[in-house]
């Protein structure tokens, strides 16, 4: 079975309609930042507790908020599914122990023939938040560093080794636009779908640009535009055979996957999509901008005499 | 020859696994009876298991920091918190967890993970009680007694002296020379000791009894070792008709007075209105030893058991269906190859999850989605070589040398991905936290074992067929 036979689509020619709706992506990723007015950092960075409550039988959100209230833990955010109940308070000037006791107490008051069960408690000290935070960036930063190093080394040009992260940083920041956009917290799960997505959309990067690489000694006389094209078009199935197993995978996990791995599962969909667009659209593209500009100027200079030609 | 020595590794490998893994396996097949009778009898079949991570099987993570600032001026940090570590391993074996973890975490902070109790409130002050105790002479000289005047006139704490005494130069200035001020049992009465003379340091033993002073309540009686049992007598023989103070954790429990010398071996009481919980706890942790410093708890992370179950039902149920329906579609879209290409992939997943088990690695929710990139990755190798292949065959290459081209030209490719991602992988062992760390483990060793299983072991099998002559053209 085969999808489709071979292809032959001219993708550079139509670059600058891809950038168009990359640009619209981004502008979703800033609307959303606006909407929500910034991302919803959960407490692995911001420190704080966070309650999860299952009652045996359903209860109303308010009457819930309202118990809470009254156990005076001050500013504090809800959220419910059926008889689930999540409490989050980031900046609490009680000891956790109090938060914990005084929490439980006012909602037993409040609900006694209601039995509850403590399913997940999370206290975050600032200090352990900050701590998250700094490791969280290094990882990034010395990540992307280490990538960027190899790659440059593996296809003789740090512009393709930059091309392919700033691939990973456009695929990254969408994901984290749509994760926000839904008003998902941004937690260590989170961090680790981000990471899940740049390593799937590396991947894919450096499938591409080896058949460039390959191409490129086989067929180096031809036109770069013909010849990208030619590469983009050869590992198409390849891509598409490849994203829609992810993509089975990411929809088992969402569906399937219960309420703990769905953030995780969302992240998936959005960055197999989006690691498969920045791939073709913009690591290549950049490249191709590049090199012609860079051919041009050699030319320019050859006609001037400033280089002679061999 | 060359097939020979592959095929033999293929085979060893395989046998390992199942080896390692056939534990894990039966006790995913035994009853929830069994399984606690199993935790109950300290089964040896416990040390085999694949370790799951405190958010998949449930239990307490806790993050706790040594207060640095009230160390003795003499103890190095590191010392301290190795110290700290010691007495908190022997104070959770008191408690009787299954299965504890307590690990160093940067310079003064303590990783405790407890899975599966189920009174995390109760191994919290188990492991937070300093229990530092101290054996301190009462001072009742005219400055103290000025001392602890100007303390009750203005309306401050013992405790708040101590932590800064500079903020109240009047009393400092009255204050004898080592003496601080302490809290008592009883509300509002404060008194002012000499510094320390004896620590629980020097302690042999510590056991619940009957008794004090009215007879009817709990003590906590303590031998001293040799050393302590000396001392104690040096200091009860100095200082007959003066009291001396219990102070644990900075309050004064009891300050008997002393009449005569107490000779060695013989052993103090600590009353202190007790009822038989406290007791028992006090003597567990005197016991275990006193804490160099108080430590702070910094960070909590409770998953209840209900919880865990149900994200490892949930969790492993749709990963499975998510690896069932990717089998199902490479068989679908490459036949038979795609059928190898299968075999690799649970081939992959067996040999990963055989050498997590066997070198004790956890595996968390994050390590999941370490297996599920990895997982994709695997089968993009696949997809590659067999692409390839199928262009080999249009160029009308037969299928034996399509087969050996495919591989030889893709090879650099998967390398190179994989390579590059191990890379990131790492990194974020290195730097990253916990849970990231749980993702960068999977993804890496399941990376490594991809290149084996899904370019080594999937050729092989081509050579096997075509060796056999089972294979002579190739349906893709």
């Amino acid at each position: 079975m085969r999808f489709f036979k071979s292809v032959n689509i001219d993708f550079i020619r139509n670059r600058y309609k891809f950038f168009v709706v990359s640009g619209l992506l981004f502008l979703v990723t800033i609307g959303a930042f606006i909407y929500r007015s910034g991302p919803n950092y959960g407490i692995d960075f911001t420190g704080g507790i966070l309650m999860q409550i299952s009652f045996q039988d359903k209860v109303v959100l308010q009457d819930v908020r309202k118990a809470v209230e009254e156990s005076g833990i001050g500013s504090f955010e809800l959220q419910s599914s059926g008889n689930l109940i999540i409490i989050r308070a980031k900046k609490n000037l009680k000891s956790q122990e109090e938060f914990e006791d005084s929490v439980k107490s006012s909602i037993r008051s409040k609900f006694p023939d209601n039995p509850f069960n403590i399913e997940r408690v999370e206290y975050v000290g600032p200090t352990v938040g900050e701590y998250i935070s700094r490791q969280a960036i290094y990882v990034f930063l010395f990540a992307f560093l280490g990538m960027i190093i190899y790659i440059a080394f593996r296809f003789k040009s740090s512009l393709w080794g930059l091309a392919s992260i700033i691939g990973i940083i456009h695929d990254v920041v969408i994901s984290l636009g749509f994760v926000i956009l839904v008003n998902k917290e941004i937690n260590i799960t989170v961090i680790a779908a981000l990471l899940t997505v740049a390593g799937y959309s590396i991947n894919d990067t450096i499938v591409l640009f080896d058949r460039i690489k390959e191409n490129l000694r086989l067929l180096g006389k031809e036109d770069f535009a013909t010849l990208i094209n030619k590469s983009i078009n050869e590992v198409l199935v390849r891509t598409v055979v490849t994203s829609l197993t992810v993509f089975i995978v990411a929809c088992s996990l969402f569906f399937l996957g219960g309420e703990v791995i769905h953030t995780f599962a969302y992240i998936m969909v959005i960055g197999t999509v989006l690691g498969v667009f920045s791939t073709i659209f913009i690591c290549v593209s950049l490249i191709y901008e590049w090199e012609t500009r860079k051919s041009k100027r050699l030319k320019n200079a050859i006609k001037q005499g400033v280089v002679r030609s061999k | 020859m060359k097939i020979n020595w592959k095929l033999w590794i293929s085979i060893v490998l395989l046998a390992f696994s199942v080896w390692v893994l056939w534990p894990s396996f039966n006790w995913a097949i035994m009853s929830v009876e069994k399984r606690e009778q199993a935790e109950k009898e300290k089964d040896p079949i416990l040390g085999k298991l694949l370790k799951l991570g405190l958010d998949l099987k449930g239990g307490t993570h806790l993050l706790l920091e040594i207060d640095a600032s009230r160390l003795d001026g003499s103890v190095k940090i590191k010392d301290a918190v190795d110290r700290a570590i010691e007495i908190i391993r022997n104070r959770i074996d008191q408690f009787g967890v299954t299965d504890p973890m307590i690990a160093k975490q940067g310079d003064k902070w303590i990783v405790v993970q407890l899975p599966g109790i189920r009174d995390p409130k109760a191994a919290k002050d188990l492991i937070g009680k300093t229990a530092l105790l101290e054996f301190r002479i009462e001072n009742t000289s005219e400055e103290a007694k000025r001392a602890l005047d100007l303390i009750y006139e203005k309306k401050i704490t013992p405790a708040q002296y101590r932590e800064n005494p500079s903020l109240y130069p009047d009393i400092k200035a009255v204050m004898p020379e080592g003496a601080s001020v302490f809290e008592t049992k009883r509300d509002v009465i404060y008194c002012v000791l000499d510094k320390a003379l004896l620590t629980g340091a020097v302690l042999a033993n510590a056991k619940v009894e009957f008794g004090g002073e009215y007879q009817h309540g709990m003590v906590v009686s303590v031998e001293f070792n040799k050393d302590g049992g000396r001392i104690f007598e040096h200091i009860t023989e100095r200082n007959i008709g003066k009291n001396l103070a219990i102070v644990l954790d900075d309050v004064v429990q009891s300050a008997p007075v002393i009449r005569a010398k107490i000779s060695r071996g013989e052993k103090a009481v600590i009353e202190g209105n007790f009822n038989s919980d406290e007791a028992k706890l006090l003597a567990a942790v005197l016991r275990a030893g006193a804490l160099p410093a108080p430590v702070k708890l910094i960070e909590e992370r409770t998953v209840g058991p209900s919880l865990g179950d149900d994200s490892i039902k949930k969790g492993f149920m749709s990963s499975f269906i998510g690896v069932i329906l990717v089998f199902l579609f490479m068989f679908i879209y490459y036949r038979s190859s795609g059928l190898i290409a299968d075999l690799a992939l649970a081939l992959n997943l067996i040999i990963l999850m055989a050498i997590m088990t066997y070198f004790q690695f956890t595996l968390t929710l994050p390590g999941v989605a370490g297996i599920a990139l990895m997982l994709a990755m695997s089968v993009d190798a696949n997809v590659l070589i067999l692409e390839r292949i199928r262009e080999e065959l249009a160029a009308g290459k037969t299928a034996r040398v399509a087969v050996d081209m495919g591989y030889q030209k893709v090879f650099w490719t998967i390398f190179d991905a994989n390579f590059t991602t191990l890379v990131a992988a790492a990194f974020l062992f290195q730097f990253g936290t916990g849970p990231i760390k749980g993702f960068a483990v999977t993804l890496s060793i399941g990376l490594i074992v991809s290149m084996f299983t899904a370019v080594t072991v999937t050729k092989l099998i081509y050579e096997l067929l075509f060796k056999e002559n089972l294979l002579l053209k190739i349906k893709i």
